[in-house]
């Protein structure tokens, strides 16, 4: 009898663990299950429209993923999957319309605008509020064009480089022409979510412009000062941006950066090497990285501390009695 | 009679007159003003005397040009011949530097030490020529890596040592009632601690790098074969030493869930050697990081139409009243909120729906607690029923969507913290062997564990003024975060009256200000006591800013962000006195330095007037503070003032020099550091680039033009051994141990015993660790 109530005993824990352990999986699994319908989509895209982007990381979503860019995966795949009971049309300017806000929160402001203008083709409750937003998703892309845009290292060489880009005056002009364009349409959508969209193209308007700095400091004349200084206006101009740790973090490899090529140049113990120079590189550096180190919470936090133990490490290599931090 | 009365008078007269003399050198003596130094300061510099070189002179001449041509014969011959010269210039160490000229043509290194350590034997040789020798000799690469491997023994047998001899101090003092207790715990941590030690430390890889590079330098050696032997055993445990390393922190993550930095550190591991443990984590973290891609693809997939169709007139509705209230966040129909307050009552798809809805109809009209109370309903629901119940924990549950929440959690695990610090101190936050299994670490600890918790009151009373641990960095944080997301949310007054604790508590008065103004009620007093405290902390702060130029502007803010506080005026104050006491150097030699070195004093360095520091304030005396170099060529004297305290300010007199009295000073001062800092290690000169560039430029006698950017600046101070370690300086103990009388209050212990010294660390031990 004791016998058998020590295996019945067992044989219950044994099916309670492994039901416990059914349970979890089955929760995983419908956790991680396909959408169900539109609505849901709508819904979890909806709560995060008029989210401030420009100041706070944007959302993500059950899996972690960018709430907008999986939003717009999950409408696509239910305009596939769900084929049969949405032929009829009568759900496609909510598509189409939903779709056009999650676009935009990518930079994909042609196709948001094309896809507002589909879903205000029909007569309905969304056909203003579309065509609204397409016309300013227009002034967005049509302001965005305007000037150099960042560039892909990635890309195939071109026949040489973009007209203008040899002409720091005209680059500098035609990206403040674009940036005139977004503050001008920012103070007349006062209240709207698009204010922070439009911020977002203004700070990547200036961190173009830094780039481009940047990457010719060794060609322009003043070049290595100028890009010093482009860094530090992007720093200035976006001290409320959820970029503003990685803007310091730039800024400060800047410095590393010419503080390597400086020794490089003039080592240690060569006559040339100026201790107060190069000082004027390192301390920067590290006050950056110091200050980028201290915020918690960030994955910024982590970079700057490493590159700040890089930094240090790498002033080891210079004598002493050339630099004392 | 007359006469007598004549004389008398004189006598009186003249003793009324020597009176009157006596009276005023008595004045004049006690005086306390210094007299006008005038001119007085610095004694001409002395012509250069005529000078002809004389025999060892030139044969020292050619002796030193034959070793620069290579030339053994001349060079042998040279040194030879300056052994048997006798002359006037011929200096006590000249034929030790001679021989030491010949010994730096040996090509090999050993033959180069064993040499210079016979010239160093004996009585006679200069102390500074005897250190720079000994040097030589220390730097022998086996050598090094044999000491290294000695420390490392030390450490062991240190341990050893203690960990025998502290409870029996201990038990000493308690009659030995405890010694069995004592002892036998010691023993066991002594056993413990083995776990924590590595195949290779930290002095081993100093010795397997030393012969490493010895191996570089001399590939042909005779014992080449032998130290490679030792190396390759040294790279086994140095692979075993790093592997051990990754899998540990590889195990750590895979504990904690985070597999992608499971596999990546396992892949770490591998890279040292196989390793079966290695090869599971990185199998496991593979498996799981694919069943997670698939949950993830799983996620963007739709789920076909059920039969009866899911989309209804009323759901194309509510897609669509979603839509166009998103252009400027427009508050949703009320009737279509009560009809989804009424749905979202239900359960099943279309009432999660609803419900998700209702709580954003909440939140955006400002009900934040009644939003989350409705989404936490939700969320309480089964997933496999309702697809909105998992973006409703989601939303709960990220620190972005619902940071006060987050704060909230953050504030009760503070709490815990604080309250097993408060109660198990040390052993709250410290596992002192975490290699070993939780149960045998707590095992091991369970005598201190409880010792800390009975003493935990003491601790509250005596440990009140010891700084605790700031569990709270996460809270704050997260309170932050709330107030930049909401500012005038619902939580937004708790919020910042808890951030004005907190940042009151850990004194950071600036923070306080900020948010004080976000306070409705706070007194005028309380106010302002808070701004004086806040402007005394950005006074202090930009005080600690060594750049001039960056000071001055910190202090410069300060004075007009707090214009009407004590500390903002003598910020102000301070701006003032830094623009006109601004100078391109502030090298300073302090008067017991030159007391302590007459030669940088004396006339073959500055030239200073010896009056000035023969300790006689009537005849003029230098300040503590001493002389400062200013760059240029000005110098500012520091004298002591009218009322001839040495406390009292200085009275400040600046002289411009010339540039060859600079040089030579410059010269003097350099030569004497350097003498010193060989002759005593404690006489350490403290690596300054810009006081070098400075002496640099003012012997090559460039120092007419100052550099006058602010990182040029060197602020260094010249000081007395006296000045620095105090009239009784502190000398190592010539015992290998040192003698502890321990009294603790954490675990009311008393004690005496011998405690071995562990080896001093060389200075680059943290390039092996």
């Amino acid at each position: 009898m004791t016998k058998l109530g020590v295996r019945l005993g067992l044989c219950a824990l044994l099916g309670a663990a492994f039901a416990c352990s059914t349970t979890k999986t089955e929760k995983l699994e419908a956790t991680y299950g396909p959408t169900e319908s539109v609505v849901e989509v709508v819904a979890v895209l909806r709560r995060h429209v008029p989210d401030d982007t420009y100041r706070f990381p944007p959302a993500t979503d059950f899996t972690g993923r960018n709430v907008y860019r999986s939003s717009l995966l999950r409408l696509e795949t239910i305009e596939r999957i769900q084929a049969d009971p949405l032929r009829s049309g009568y759900m496609d300017p909510v598509i189409d319309f939903a779709k056009a806000r999650a676009l935009e929160r990518l930079r994909a402001y042609d196709l948001a605008r094309l896809h507002y203008l589909r879903a205000g083709q029909r007569e309905g409750e969304l056909h203003d509020s579309a065509e609204k937003s397409a016309a300013i998703c227009d002034r967005i892309s049509e302001a965005v064009g305007i000037g150099i845009q960042l560039e892909n290292p990635l890309r195939p060489p071109t026949d040489g480089p973009p007209p203008g880009t040899d002409n720091p005056e005209q680059v500098v002009a035609q990206l403040e022409e674009r940036v005139a364009l977004l503050s001008f349409l920012y103070d007349e959508l006062e209240g709207s979510y698009f204010q922070a969209v439009i911020a977002e193209e203004v700070e990547r308007a200036d961190e173009v412009r830094a780039s481009y700095f940047v990457d010719r400091r060794n060609i322009l004349p003043d070049g290595q000062l100028r890009a010093v200084a482009e860094l530090q206006r992007v720093i200035t101009r976006h001290a409320a941006s959820k970029n503003r740790l990685k803007h310091m973090i730039v800024l400060a490899n800047l410095y590393s950066t010419l503080a390597r090529e400086y020794v490089e140049a003039s080592p240690p113990e060569s006559l040339e090497f100026d201790p107060a120079e190069f000082q004027d590189l390192i301390e920067p550096a590290a006050e950056l990285y110091e200050s980028v180190a201290a915020h918690d919470g960030t994955p910024e936090k982590l970079e700057a501390a490493r590159r700040l133990e890089a930094l240090l490490a790498f002033t080891l290599q210079v004598d002493g009695d050339r630099f004392s931090y | 009679m007359v006469i007598d009365s004549v004389i008398r008078k004189k006598r009186l007269r003249s003793g009324l007159t020597a009176l009157a003399l006596g009276a005023l050198l008595v004045i004049g003596g006690c005086a306390s003003r210094p007299p006008p130094p005038g001119g007085d300061l610095l004694v001409p510099l002395a012509a250069p005397a005529p000078w002809l070189p004389e025999p060892s002179d030139k044969v020292a001449a050619r002796a030193a040009a034959a070793a620069l041509a290579s030339d053994a014969p001349t060079l042998k011959s040279a040194v030879a011949e300056l052994n048997t010269l006798s002359d006037s210039h011929k200096g006590a160490d000249l034929d030790a530097l001679a021989a030491d000229l010949l010994h730096s043509t040996l090509d090999d290194p050993e033959a180069y030490r064993v040499a210079s350590e016979k010239l160093t034997a004996g009585w006679n040789t200069d102390p500074a020529l005897d250190a720079r020798l000994q040097m030589a000799i220390n730097d022998d690469l086996l050598a090094l890596a044999w000491q290294r491997r000695r420390d490392t023994w030390e450490n062991y047998w240190a341990r050893t040592f203690n960990a025998v001899s502290q409870p029996l101090g201990q038990a000493l003092f308690n009659g030995f009632v405890l010694a069995p207790l004592q002892i036998s715990t010691s023993v066991a941590h002594y056993l413990a601690s083995f776990s924590n030690d590595e195949a290779l430390p930290a002095t081993d890889r100093q010795a397997l790098a030393l012969r490493k590079e010895y191996l570089a330098r001399n590939p042909g050696a005779s014992d080449a074969a032998f130290v490679q032997g030792q190396v390759a055993g040294a790279d086994a445990k140095l692979a075993k030493t790093m592997r051990t390393r990754r899998l540990r922190t590889a195990r750590a993550a895979e504990k904690s869930g985070r597999y992608r930095v499971a596999g990546m550190e396992a892949r770490r591991a591998l890279f040292w050697g196989p390793s079966p443990e290695a090869e599971k984590i990185l199998a496991q973290s593979k498996a799981r990081n694919e069943e997670h891609h698939r949950l993830f693809e799983r996620s963007l997939e739709a789920a076909p139409e059920p039969p009866g169709g899911r989309y209804t007139a009323s759901s194309r509705q509510l897609a669509i009243a979603l839509l166009r209230s998103s252009g400027a966040s427009q508050p949703l129909d009320p009737d279509l909120l009560e009809t989804l307050e009424q749905e979202s009552r239900g359960t099943g798809y279309a009432s999660g729906q609803a419900a998700y809805v209702f709580a954003l109809a909440q939140y955006e009209a400002g009900k934040e607690n009644a939003s989350w109370k409705t989404l936490k309903t939700l969320a309480g629901q089964s997933p496999a029923e309702n697809g909105m119940v998992r973006h409703a924990a989601h939303l709960i549950g990220d620190a972005w969507q619902h940071p006060y929440l987050a704060y909230r959690d953050a504030r009760a695990r503070s709490r815990n913290e604080t309250l097993r610090w408060r109660l198990f101190g040390q052993y709250a936050t410290a596992n002192r062997y975490p290699n070993l299994p939780r149960s045998l670490g707590l095992l091991l600890e369970s005598p201190g564990i409880a010792t800390a918790l009975a003493t935990s009151p003491i601790r509250l009373i005596f440990g009140r003024w010891q700084p605790d641990p700031d569990f709270q960095r996460a809270s704050a944080m997260l309170a932050y975060r709330y107030l930049g997301l909401h500012p005038a949310g619902q939580h937004s007054e708790e919020l910042v009256a808890w951030l004005f604790d907190y940042e009151t508590s850990r004194g950071n008065s600036v923070a306080a200000l900020r948010l004080a103004d976000f306070l409705p009620a706070m007194s005028d007093a309380k106010r302002a006591e808070l701004a004086e405290a806040a402007s005394a902390q950005q006074l202090s702060g930009a005080e600690r800013i060594k750049r001039p130029d960056r000071r001055i502007q910190a202090l410069r803010f300060t004075s007009m962000e707090y214009p009407d506080n004590a500390a903002g005026r003598l910020a102000g104050l301070r701006v003032r006195a830094e623009l006109e006491d601004a100078s391109p150097q502030k090298i300073t030699i302090t008067k017991d330095f030159l007391v302590e070195n007459p030669r940088v004093a004396g006339p073959a360095g500055l030239g200073l007037n010896p009056i000035l520091i023969n300790g006689e304030v009537a005849d003029g005396e230098l300040h503590p503070t001493g002389i400062t170099l200013l760059g240029g060529l000005t110098l500012r004297f520091d004298l002591i003032g009218e009322d001839g305290k040495e406390k009292s300010p200085p009275a400040p007199l600046y002289k411009q020099i010339s540039a060859e009295r600079m040089a030579q000073l410059a010269a003097m001062l350099d030569e004497t550091t350097r003498r010193n800092e060989l002759i005593d290690p404690g006489d350490r000169l403290v690596p300054d680039a810009d006081r070098d560039q400075f002496l640099e430029r003012a012997l090559l006698g460039l120092a007419d033009r100052p550099d006058k950017r602010p990182t040029a600046q060197s602020t260094y101070v010249y000081q007395s051994m006296r000045e620095r370690y105090g009239i009784v300086r502190g000398r190592e103990s010539i015992l290998p141990f040192d003698l502890v009388l321990q009294g603790s209050f954490s675990d009311l212990n008393l004690g005496a015993f011998p405690r071995w010294r562990p080896p001093k660390e060389t200075p680059d031990i943290f390039l092996y660790r």
